[in-house]
């Protein structure tokens, strides 16, 4: 995944895009490695469900939604009577 | 509201509603002895659970009174406007045409009276017993006795969103710990300056302002929430 | 002004409206937290003081930052709804809770991290720490209060009393507990008072603290779409907007 000598800061005309030389060297943070993506992650985590919760809920909601106008209009479609006590 | 009584005057209002529930607190003794007992009690666990090194609980005596104290002013709280809210006058007191924030306040001054107070005043006594020097004595009266005009006000705002809901014990505690913590923070800071020989007198004087604060906005938030419980 | 406070107040217009931005604010939203994530992570240069684990501040400090400004958030809501009875406000103010709750959380989590490597210790009593607790035991306060009510409408109204003394509250809490930090340590520990930060580190964070701010209002209005659909599914205007789908 990272052999030796590919840099990842690569220099563009002196300027340094990223800090790190290495993937190794980004996993690892002199140390602190553990840490920083341990907080990314618990942080990454919460958002997207956060996020993804709401989405999931407002669907559920829409499909009973269609469905009840589904049966709605079959309900209309043959007007019997006990069809509409039956409501 | 045509009514051939003419209308009482609001200190009268007050005086009268304040008798009332002083008179039921009297009238069931044991509502006054619980919270003290329950200090008393809870006292007695600190040095069984610390060890009975006097230096040590010493250092430790402000902020373990005041803790117990916090925890006694919750556990009363709760009770404050139950029997009042069950017994259906809480409804007659938002009808009457007072304003419900000063009869509330009237209600939370009472129950004050038969709880703080009295805690204020027998708290030399569990500061001695866990040796709390002299120094520190009248601070923490003086700190008791401000603070907890604060925490009976906030327990009273716990007690009035909580009232009409089931098992409102622990959703009570939730809401007021929170906003009880800078009563703490200042009546221990107080008293541990006193005893170390500082300043207390800035930190009470913050507790003086803090009550005084209170007893201005929270009976306004406490007729409100009455209110919005007497409706649900 | 009074228009667009009306129509807010409107729950048809505030659904056509929130799904309009919701669609163009979800991916800005993304693309701010990759991009600040990555500035923040792999282009800042280290702190000369506390090495790589510095960089935690990208997610720390926007959460923190977000968490206290939702709580205004809920106590604006919260105001209108007592002032006004205006449902949208109460929708808010219950959308508003968790989010801020779990944002708090972060912040928290994030710090509790971040101490490790810098204190040696998991957790420290540290001034702003403890106050984030309180502000957390806030939150869940609101949480739990919304879920006791049955009636909802009672239970916004109560939810906005004690937010609002809550807000009255929050100052004195930081500057109670902001004293009680500097009587109790050794100024040694403090990391408060840092120098001005320099900019190659500053940007990363502006950048992730408009992200965090893009976080809260999508969950936000998602939550408040969530409950509309709910609460509204036997209104016309919902029925027709379900059929013209």
């Amino acid at each position: 995944m990272d052999p030796p000598g590919i840099g990842l800061a690569k220099t563009m005309g002196g300027w340094r895009l990223m800090y790190f030389d290495s993937i190794s060297a980004m996993w690892h943070m002199d140390g602190h490695g553990v840490y920083v993506w341990l907080a990314y992650a618990l942080t990454a985590l919460p958002l997207i469900l956060m996020v993804w919760f709401p989405i999931r809920r407002i669907r559920q909601h829409w499909r009973w939604l269609l469905a009840e106008q589904r049966r709605l209009a079959a309900l209309s479609g043959d007007r019997s009577s006990d069809a509409e006590s039956a409501v | 509201m045509p009514s051939d009584r003419p209308l009482l005057s609001l200190r009268v209002a007050f005086a009268r509603q304040f008798y009332r529930h002083a008179r039921a607190l009297l009238a069931s003794p044991s509502d006054v002895a619980n919270p003290l007992i329950f200090f008393f009690m809870v006292i007695t666990l600190f040095p069984l659970g610390l060890g009975p090194n006097p230096d040590r609980l010493a250092t430790m005596a402000p902020g373990i009174l005041w803790v117990v104290a916090l925890l006694a002013s919750l556990m009363v709280s709760a009770k404050l406007f139950a029997s009042d809210f069950e017994d259906g006058s809480l409804e007659q007191l938002a009808l009457a045409p007072y304003p419900l924030a000063l009869t509330a306040l009237a209600e939370v001054a009472a129950h004050w009276l038969a709880t703080g107070f009295i805690l204020a005043l027998v708290s030399p006594l569990f500061g001695v017993m866990l040796g709390l020097p002299w120094d520190g004595l009248p601070v923490l009266v003086a700190s008791l006795f401000l603070g907890t005009v604060c925490l009976t006000l906030i327990g009273a705002l716990g007690s009035a969103l909580t009232v009409n809901v089931r098992r409102g014990g622990l959703l009570l505690s939730l809401l007021i710990i929170p906003l009880n913590v800078p009563v703490l923070i200042f009546g221990t800071t107080a008293v541990r300056e006193a005893v170390i020989g500082g300043n207390p007198e800035s930190w009470l004087a913050l507790m003086g302002g803090l009550a005084l604060g209170s007893l201005v906005v929270l009976p306004i938030a406490v007729a409100a929430a009455l209110r919005v419980s007497l409706d649900s | 002004m009074w228009t667009i406070i009306h129509k807010m107040g409107s729950p048809p217009w505030f659904f056509r409206f929130s799904g309009a931005l919701v669609r163009w604010l979800l991916p800005l939203t993304i693309c701010l937290l990759l991009a600040g994530a990555f500035w923040g992570l792999l282009v800042a240069p280290p702190d000369f003081r506390q090495g790589n684990s510095y960089r935690i501040i990208y997610i720390h400090v926007p959460a923190a930052v977000v968490a206290l400004a939702g709580y205004y958030v809920m106590a604006l809501a919260g105001a209108v709804s007592l002032i006004w009875r205006i449902k949208m406000a109460d929708i808010t103010m219950r959308a508003v809770a968790p989010v801020g709750a779990v944002l708090t959380a972060i912040a928290l989590l994030t710090g509790a991290i971040w101490g490790k490597p810098t204190w040696g210790a998991w957790w420290v009593w540290d001034a702003r720490i403890t106050s984030m607790l309180i502000l957390l035991f806030l939150y869940l306060g609101v949480v739990a209060l919304f879920e006791a009510y049955e009636n909802k409408t009672a239970a916004a109204r109560a939810c906005a009393v004690l937010t609002l003394v809550g807000t009255v509250n929050i100052p004195i809490i930081y500057k109670s507990v902001d004293w009680w930090y500097s009587l109790h340590q050794p100024a040694s520990i403090k990391f408060t008072g840092e120098s001005a930060i320099d900019s190659s580190m500053l940007y990363p964070l502006l950048v992730m603290i408009l992200a965090f701010y893009c976080v809260f209002a999508v969950t936000v209005l998602l939550n408040m779409r969530a409950e509309l659909v709910w609460t509204h599914r036997e209104s016309g205007w919902l029925k027709q907007w379900v059929g013209g789908a």
